[in-house]
């Protein structure tokens, strides 16, 4: 009797730990797989703009009916200037980490103009806090919009909709002016 | 040690994980949303009004394959089913018919439920041809229908996923969103 209580205990355990690694553990990498973070020939810091065989697969669209871009980006060493261009038309653009929360998104209409530049840094620990030094984001916010977020790896997704086939070339002309790129941590 | 007990040592880890893995799976399904604004049988696993932090929500749709819908840009509706609860079955026609979504932009895909990837099979609104009425009808057929069609091609039984683009950045809850409703017409 004891043993069979103490195999039901175990296989509850296992189950219990289990049950928490699907949930909590492999979307980690199922979106460090979909996002393509890890892979040798991806680059970091940099803006990519996506064909149509990885549109399908990142947003599920076709290419007659999005452009769009991606940064796989991390921050730990620095931070992350996006240098947005986008055309008039309806796009966005979302940060994501690498377990896929979204950390921050914006639109055409919230932005207001199609030109912009988005600096990311890390938000700042309890010590960076305690010690109370705002200077820097007091400088992000008047060059530009600055966003602090917690995680330091992620992806940026650029995203705009077509409204016609014939609009891809353009649009994938102006978007190519986009950067994204890691300004160092001065040391 | 002796060979029985291995064996049952064995069979007590895989039990634990079979049960762990099941019973996440359906947690998984269970924090989905039945919408009913519209009625019909979309469900949701985004409110809408908050960043998913439900690491089930979150887990449905990167598991999927996909990136989650972010806050006040997106948002995603599947069906399964029918209005009369049958499993979606791409040898029959269906018919969605309602008012025209309230979005900037959405797009219905046809998810292949078998292989659970999204499937290149879909519609976007800049390809919508509204009804004279101010409403939508969108048909799917592997035979050709004149209008809004979709063919669903090889795939056998599918899901029906639909994205919203409300584009205003506002917020908007996923309960409020009035959907099509889901006909099953003749089936070859």
């Amino acid at each position: 009797m004891r043993s069979t209580l103490f195999w039901l205990a175990v296989a509850f355990l296992i189950g219990a730990v289990s049950h928490l690694s699907y949930v909590l553990i492999a979307p980690s990498f199922a979106m460090q797989r979909l996002i393509g973070t890890g892979q040798a020939d991806t680059p970091v810091n940099r803006l990519v703009l996506l064909d149509a065989p990885e549109q399908m697969r990142l947003l599920g669209e076709a290419e007659s009916e999005a452009v769009s871009a991606k940064c796989l980006f991390d921050i730990s060493k620095g931070e992350l200037l996006v240098t947005a261009e986008m055309p008039d038309t309806f796009w966005s653009l979302t940060l994501y980490s690498d377990k896929g929360a979204d950390l921050y998104t914006i639109n055409d209409r919230q932005a207001g103009i199609d030109r912009f530049k988005l600096t990311v840094k890390r938000a700042p620990g309890i010590i960076d806090l305690l010690r109370g030094d705002q200077s820097e984001t007091a400088r992000a916010l008047s060059d530009g919009w600055s966003v602090e977020i917690a995680e330091p790896t992620g992806i940026a997704v650029f995203w705009m909709a077509l409204d016609y086939p014939e609009q891809r070339k353009l649009f994938t002309d102006i978007l190519s002016r986009s950067s994204c790129t890691l300004t160092p941590e001065a040391s | 040690m002796r060979l029985s007990s291995i064996i049952k040592a064995s069979g007590i880890i895989f039990a634990g994980v079979v049960l762990g893995i099941v019973t996440a799976q359906w947690s998984i399904e269970k924090t989905a949303t039945a919408m009913t604004a519209g009625g019909g049988p979309w469900k949701s696993w985004f409110s809408g009004t908050a960043s998913i932090r439900d690491p089930y929500a979150q887990a449905h749709y990167i598991m999927f394959g996909r990136l989650p819908p972010a806050l006040g840009q997106e948002l995603l509706f599947e069906a399964a089913q029918d209005d009369d609860g049958a499993t979606l079955d791409a040898s029959c026609d269906y018919v969605l018919t309602g008012p025209r979504l309230a979005a900037r932009w959405w797009q219905l895909a046809l998810a292949d439920e078998e292989s659970g990837t999204p499937s290149a099979v879909t519609l976007s609104s800049p390809r919508l041809v509204g009804e004279p009425d101010g409403t939508m009808r969108i048909q799917i057929s592997r035979e050709p229908k004149t209008g809004n069609w979709i063919d669903p091609g090889n795939i056998s039984r599918f899901v029906m996923v639909l994205k919203l683009r409300p584009g205003s950045g506002l917020n908007a809850g996923a309960s409020v969103v009035t959907l099509p409703r889901i006909k099953r017409g003749a089936c070859s």
